[in-house]
């Protein structure tokens, strides 16, 4: 499944892989839903996903605003996620949390 | 109604106690304003009961919430101070919120209808100056708050022609297979993408987004070698699915008020049809707005239409109003009718043929002494030098068209060269013969060229000279005795004379040791082959090509002088006679010649009276105590003298600010004078413009004063040196 | 460009004959524009001698030049049968019509181009420019002007320029 989560009653851990698209963020999001609770630390982890588009960084977006009063962390972006977000001005808002996933891995 | 659920009956549970938690902190607070915790309770719990609400689509208590919960964050963001006021506010809707949920979990919709209208007048004791939108649930904005103006952008990228692209797309462009970041690629493909913002403000909570929707909106900032049409078309495909705008910087706007200045005026052209030519709107957004306007009244159309397109964004105020003067141009030229320049001309000669007829008819009657006929000649004579004045008066225009011509010259080569150059116009009033006016544009064009490429210099040169970094360039014309006087001045870098002496030097022009005022060697730099710029720029050449610039002007019967300081800047000014046909002249006899001076420099006759003009040295004469240049013409034009003891007078011409006397053996009087040219024979001859045809038949020469009197001076300064020298 | 135009090869071309200067010179007829009466020529001051001034061709100026005085010989006399031929000449892309001031007008002459041959390098005390060519008839030879060269707008202005240049302007006397 193009999404997985691990929790435990502290974190919740998102891995995304394939499109995060029109086509698959209701069923992200729905998978997610939840498992979002005020209290747990969630991140997501972006390195393998291989295509976005606007309803993709909608869900980011969202998700991203959601985590104002939590905590969210998106972490590992990889290059269809760092080029969608820069085409669309967005890079400053995810800056804090943007670590290349080549970065990652070295 | 079903039974309640497990989870609904949760959801209650969890409810009432954030609630209670919230109640808690609100009356805390009252005596502990300040408390940063307790403030976040409030925030944790309204949030928390507003995403349990959406699971549930409880969209009644979700709206009600919302705008709570943002205004909590206002507080924690210390946007907004808690008082009194606002923890009375915020039980009730603790109260209320409670309420909401009753009635949602016992889908009791009669209540919550009602709930609902009540819930609205709450909010509003909030006075919140957000809109909010209680369709949809809307997450808080944690990015770009503030609205995105051009102004705003314009601080920001002040030196660039750029677009701002104003991007709304609707609810359902990506079900319809849109997508942003597609348009913003084509975007790249036509220009430079300076900057996309992306506004987000739209997006409901995570939970309940309906992801599939489209909430966001773009600006983006946008330069690129493109027309407003040609953005446009980027779009073509999101028309329906998006509200788009596309704003011109400062910048553009100024470049269509400059476009539509510079349009040629044509009737009955209509405001959009204008703003479409320059390409300030677009065919859709023209049709758009007509369909918009249509129902008003015809007369205001045009206004209205205006009125249309700045409402709507689609053009700024300035070019409105640009467009709107432009077409009040053309309707006052529609009053006017375009006449063929060759048949005024031919009318023109016309005219002068008729005046010299009339001077001929006016010789037989004083010949044949045919006093019955003299009051209908008189009339004739009148009638006649009226249509000449109206005839010349057909062709007069206003120097000002020709000046305005520059203002693009100016800014066109200003960026081209990195200068910041400041056009001044005055004078364009200034009406002079339309074929002066065509034939001055060349030489004109020349000069300011010259000022802007070699006179003005770069910036940062400037402001080491300790001068602003912005050039002055002035254009200016005015009447003087009969001319029309044109100056071209800047404040540049000026004439170096050393540099013309120099040149002039080697080209063998002047001798090594020659002694030359410094308004001789600036009159050098008329001489052809002179130039002091080393290096040719595509702008002007050579730099100078002065020697043309003052053919030009004298074969129009015109003269050029020059005046310039080093590091201060330099003064050309053009002198031009008002018209090159008919004029009223003074007649004058030398020996048996006839010469004609023209009237409007003549100041006054003296016969020859021994006690008021006489001989001063060779050259000048003192007239009640005032001294000037004169000459003598039996003597200048070399003219055998017949009878040397004849009564001779003096004629005092003025020009500009200098006098002279001429002395003249008779005076005949006025005489309307059509002035024949010599031809390119006698160009070069100094002292005479023309020639006229008398009503005898006979050829009187016209002086030409100005010319007479450089002469003059000229003279008299060497005559000077050569009597200093013997004594 | 008339005068080129005017004869080809085995061609017959029509000269108007005149006497100026104790000579008889020639010049294409279809150079010739008209031939008038002297009737008061205006001096032109400050303008070589060659040129005696300007007259009133109705209504239109023309300058008139003494063909003698520019072939660098005497200054014309004025007698009975003077006159002045109006020629055409072109400058700069411009027709002008300039008179001569010669003796006497003779007759229209036929000369064949066989007839003609070029100027002699030596010899004639004009301007080797001023010649296009010498023709015969019968026993005589006659010099056939090159009118655009004795005539020259261009030639003419600038030596007006160098002698007005070279005169002292104000006048001592």
């Amino acid at each position: 499944m193009p999404i997985d989560i691990t929790t435990n009653d502290l974190s919740v851990r998102v891995s995304l892989s394939e499109e995060l698209t029109i086509y698959s963020v209701i069923e992200f999001r729905d998978a997610l839903i939840s498992h979002l609770k005020p209290s747990v630390d969630i991140s997501v982890n972006l390195s393998q996903v291989t295509e976005v588009d606007t309803a993709g960084l909608q869900w980011l977006l969202a998700l991203k605003a959601w985590s104002m009063a939590q905590s969210v962390e998106f972490c590992h972006h990889s290059k269809a996620i760092v080029d969608a977000l820069e085409l669309s001005g967005l890079s400053g808002t995810f800056d804090d949390t943007i670590v290349l996933a080549s970065e990652a891995r070295s | 109604m079903s039974a309640t659920t497990e989870v609904q009956k949760l959801f209650m549970t969890e409810t009432e106690e954030l609630l209670l938690d919230m109640e808690d902190a609100l009356l805390s607070l009252e005596s502990d304003t300040e408390n940063i915790e307790l403030i976040n309770q409030l925030f944790r719990a309204m949030h928390t009961i507003k995403g349990a609400a959406g699971i549930f689509n409880y969209n009644a208590i979700v709206d009600f919430t919302h705008p709570i919960e943002t205004t909590i964050d206002r507080v924690r963001k210390n946007e907004l101070k808690i008082n009194s006021t606002l923890i009375a506010l915020l039980l009730k809707c603790k109260d209320h919120t409670w309420a909401l949920v009753n009635a949602s979990v016992a889908e009791d919709e009669l209540d919550l209808t009602s709930l609902m209208i009540q819930s609205q007048n709450i909010l509003a004791e909030f006075n919140l100056s957000e809109p909010i939108s209680p369709a949809l649930p809307s997450c808080p904005q944690p990015f770009e708050t503030q609205p995105i103006s051009p102004e705003r952008i314009d601080e920001r990228y002040t030196d660039s022609g750029h677009w701002l692209i104003s991007l709304d797309f609707k609810v359902d462009a990506l079900r319809n297979g849109l997508d942003p970041l597609n348009f913003i690629r084509y975007l790249q493909q036509l220009g430079q993408v300076l900057e996309v913002i992306c506004l987000s403000n739209r997006l409901p909570a995570f939970e309940v987004c309906d992801f599939e929707s489209c909430f966001l909106s773009y600006r983006i900032v946008f330069s690129g070698d493109c027309s407003k049409e040609q953005i446009e078309a980027v779009f073509e495909f999101a028309q329906d699915d998006c509200d788009i705008l596309i704003l011109p910087s400062q910048k553009i706007s100024e470049s269509f008020q400059n476009l539509i200045d510079e349009l040629n005026p044509s009737e009955n052209q209509r405001l959009g049809e204008i703003l479409l030519t320059i390409g300030a709107i677009t065919e859709r957004e023209l049709t758009k707005s007509l369909n918009l306007q249509s129902g008003h009244i015809p007369e205001c159309a045009s206004k209205k239409l205006g009125e249309v397109l700045i409402a709507n964004q689609l053009v700024d105020q300035p070019v409105v109003e640009q467009a709107l003067k432009k077409q009040t141009q053309a309707r006052e030229q529609a009053q006017t009718i375009r006449v063929d320049s060759n048949r005024l001309g031919q009318l023109i000669n016309l005219v002068g043929e008729l005046v010299t007829a009339s001077a001929a008819m006016r010789v037989m009657v004083d010949k044949y002494h045919l006093l019955d006929a003299n009051d209908q000649v008189s009339s004739v004579e009148h009638l006649v030098q009226e249509i000449r004045e109206n005839a010349l008066q057909l062709r007069m225009v206003q120097i000002g068209e020709t000046f305005s011509r520059f203002r693009r010259v100016v800014r066109d080569v200003s960026n081209e060269l990195g200068k910041q150059i400041e056009l001044t116009i005055q004078g364009g009033e200034s009406e002079l013969d339309k074929i002066v006016v065509e034939k001055i544009n060349d030489p004109l064009t020349h000069l300011v060229r010259n000022a802007l490429d070699h006179g003005i210099e770069l910036p940062e040169q400037r402001i080491s000279k300790g001068k602003s970094p912005t050039g002055h360039l002035m254009l200016n014309a005015y009447h003087d005795s009969g001319h029309i006087v044109i100056e071209v001045t800047d404040d540049g870098a000026g004439l170096d004379p050393e540099r013309i002496r120099r040149k002039a030097e080697s080209l063998g022009v002047i001798e090594a040791n020659q002694v030359l005022s410094h308004a001789e060697i600036l009159r050098l730099a008329f001489e052809p082959g002179l130039s002091t710029k080393e290096k040719a720029s595509n702008l002007s050449g050579r730099g100078v090509g002065m020697d043309v610039v003052k053919r030009n002007i004298e074969a129009l019967r015109g003269s050029v002088e020059l005046d310039s300081e080093l590091g201060k800047g330099t003064k050309v000014t053009i002198t031009l006679p008002l018209t090159l046909a008919i004029i009223d002249g003074f007649m004058v006899g030398a020996a048996n010649e006839n010469y004609v001076i023209p009237l409007n420099m003549v100041e006054e006759c003296v016969e020859l009276n021994q006690g008021e003009w006489h001989e001063q040295q060779k050259n000048y004469i003192s007239l009640r105590g005032e001294l000037m240049p004169f000459i003598r013409l039996t003597s200048f034009f070399n003219i055998s003298q017949t009878n040397q003891h004849k009564r001779e007078s003096l004629v005092v011409v003025r020009f500009g600010r200098s006098k002279a006397g001429i002395v003249v053996d008779k005076l005949f009087g006025e005489q309307q004078t059509v002035i024949k040219p010599l031809g390119k024979m006698f160009q070069h001859l100094k002292g005479l413009s023309g020639a006229t045809i008398l009503g005898t038949g006979d050829i009187a020469l016209i002086l030409d004063i100005q010319g007479l009197i450089t002469e003059v001076s000229i003279g008299a300064k060497k005559h000077h040196h050569v009597a200093m020298i013997d004594d | 460009m008339k005068m080129a135009q005017a004869s080809t090869a085995g061609d017959i071309t029509q000269y108007l004959t005149f006497q100026s200067a104790n000579d008889t010179f020639a010049i294409d007829i279809l150079d010739v524009k008209e031939i008038i009466e002297i009737e008061g020529i205006t001096r032109v001051p400050m303008m070589p001698e060659f040129l005696c001034g300007i007259i009133n061709l109705r209504g239109r100026v023309v300058p008139v030049i003494d063909l003698s005085k520019r072939l660098g010989r005497h200054t014309t006399v004025m007698t009975k049968k003077s006159c002045i031929v109006l020629v055409e000449v072109s400058h700069e892309e411009e027709q002008q019509i300039i008179g001569m001031l010669v003796d006497e007008v003779n007759e229209i002459l036929e000369i064949d181009d066989e007839h003609t041959q070029p100027p002699p390098d030596f010899g004639a005390d004009l301007r080797v420019d001023f010649i296009r060519a010498m023709g015969r008839v019968g026993e005589h030879f006659m010099i056939l002007l090159d009118i655009n060269y004795v005539l020259s707008v261009a030639d003419i202005s600038a030596i007006s320029q160098l002698s007005f240049h070279a005169t002292d302007v104000v006048n001592e006397e």
